[in-house]
């Protein structure tokens, strides 16, 4: 499986379990009241999110997911038959929610829209009125149940990265309410800092895959199918300007279970900019990922250009993150004009097969050729590293 | 990911966090260890999109990935009135 699976329960005791399979195909499975549970039958679709699942009715279920469309679709199922996908509209990068009010006829669908905001369309057998905004500002999806009364709650991560929630009942919404205020993360241990990492100092063989993200993302769908083909979890580095211009994207990363880090807002070269300038760009672009998709980058970072020096080290420690280079540069992103080949990738990354090594990769395209080596030569990577004895891990098996 | 606790562990933690809690739960437990409830950062952020799930009492119970990868649930009590158009 691909994403977060869903659950709905029936009040005949059945429970209904669906998730998006590699091929982002929606999967699905029932436990019987007995716990006896099927085996998985494959519904169809192409979906880009988790999917969210309700059943209002002995021997029904309904299960919503975003497709590649970005729009929200849905399929149903009564009497042991499924009526197929059908399009719902919306725009979304994030899993929809989806909630049922015990004792009514009517199910309620949650977005996040692709400006942010919470929206809602409620049906009924199948009939939706149609997408309604109710505001707010959401990092990533929502959640929503129903709730005795009758109504339902709904709960989501805002900008504070605060877990808020809002309630439905007597046909009116109350206004979001803060239900606690998150903690700060804690601050990277000392022996991370003043470093600027080339590998991870294990003696197990273990490699992580890096990739960096900055200019486009010509090279991210042949490598996240590589990645999920191959079970293998990778750590981003996105820049600021990268997630605001690529939305989509930067939500199929985290929703694939990759992990995020900070490449700065811009991608300038650090060591040319004062303390302040630094901050702000480590600063901006922490906030940029937050609000794209609800990853805290912190604790890593990694320099645009590899350029560092002890000032600029110390200025991204101050603002809680441990600086991350590479063992081995790719540079697949030379692209054939500057004379590169995916054989060369290849090569060049096996050959420097250690335990703890970080590979550096790029997302993008090379701008003069267009050429996406490092996606290319992705999969022979990680069968070379596996048939020399390497598993793969992500930069947190370095900040612990 | 790792997985939930034992159905009797995680029962008493939330038993236990809906006798304390205030204006809003406070059941923050981890996941990871069937055993004992270790230290844990007090409201822990989630660093994952929330799961919701409401009992017939009307108590919600948020689940959510924490700064540690595990997983953590925090009650959040049913029946608030809050006006519409609350600050975010």
């Amino acid at each position: 499986m691909s994403a977060s699976p869903a659950l709905a329960g029936a009040s005949d005791g059945r429970v209904y379990a669906f998730s998006r399979g590699l091929a982002g195909s929606l999967q699905t499975a029932t436990m019987a009241p007995d716990g006896a549970v099927t085996g998985w039958t494959g519904l169809g679709g192409r979906l880009i999110t988790s999917p969210a699942a309700v059943s209002a009715a002995p021997g029904s279920a309904e299960v919503y997911a975003a497709g590649t469309d970005h729009a929200v679709w849905r399929d149903a199922m009564s009497g042991g038959r499924w009526s197929g996908w059908t399009r719902l509209g919306g725009a979304t990068y994030s899993a929809p929610a989806a909630a049922w009010i015990p004792g009514s006829n009517s199910t309620h669908l949650f977005a996040r829209g692709t400006d942010n905001a919470l929206w809602e369309n409620t049906g009924s057998a199948g009939a939706f009125g149609g997408w309604q905004k109710l505001g707010g500002v959401l990092i990533d999806g929502p959640a929503a149940a129903g709730a005795p009364a009758p109504g339902m709650d709904v709960a989501v991560r805002g900008t504070d990265t605060a877990v808020w929630t809002a309630s439905y009942r007597s046909g009116r919404w109350s206004g979001f309410t803060r239900a606690w205020a998150a903690a700060a993360p804690a601050a990277p241990a000392s022996r991370l800092l003043g470093t600027d990492w080339t590998r991870i100092p294990v003696g197990a063989k273990v490699v992580a895959l890096t990739f960096d993200a900055g200019s486009n993302a010509a090279g991210l769908p042949s490598i996240e199918s590589t990645l999920q083909a191959k079970g293998v979890r990778a750590t981003f580095f996105l820049t600021g300007n990268w997630v605001r211009g690529f939305p989509a994207q930067a939500n199929m990363i985290v929703q694939d279970g990759h992990l995020v880090g900070n490449h700065s807002m811009s991608h300038l070269s650090f060591t040319g900019l004062s303390d302040a300038q630094v901050t702000a760009q480590v600063q901006g672009a922490q906030q940029a990922i937050l609000r794209a998709n609800g990853a805290d980058s912190r604790p890593l970072f990694r320099f645009p250009n590899g350029d560092v020096n002890n000032r600029v080290l110390a200025d991204v420690n101050r603002s809680g993150y441990v600086a991350v280079r590479w063992t081995v540069d790719s540079l697949g992103w030379k692209g054939t004009s500057g004379g590169q080949t995916i054989q060369a990738v290849v090569n060049r990354v096996l050959a420097a097969a250690q335990p703890g090594e970080i590979v550096l990769m790029h997302l993008g395209s090379n701008p003069k050729d267009g050429t996406t080596l490092d996606a290319a030569a992705l999969p022979t990577i990680i069968d070379g590293l596996r048939a020399r004895g390497y598993g793969f891990v992500t930069l947190d098996a370095l900040t612990g | 990911m790792s997985s939930l606790q034992s159905s009797s562990y995680r029962k008493t933690s939330i038993l236990a966090a809906c006798v304390v809690a205030g204006a809003f739960g406070v059941g923050v437990m981890p996941a990871a260890s069937g055993t004992a409830l270790a230290a844990v950062t007090p409201n822990q952020a989630a660093r994952s999109a929330v799961a919701l799930a409401i009992d017939p009492a009307g108590t919600g119970y948020a689940f959510f990935r924490g700064g540690d990868d595990a997983v953590y649930l925090r009650t959040v009590p049913a029946a608030r009135t809050v006006p519409c158009g609350s600050a975010r």
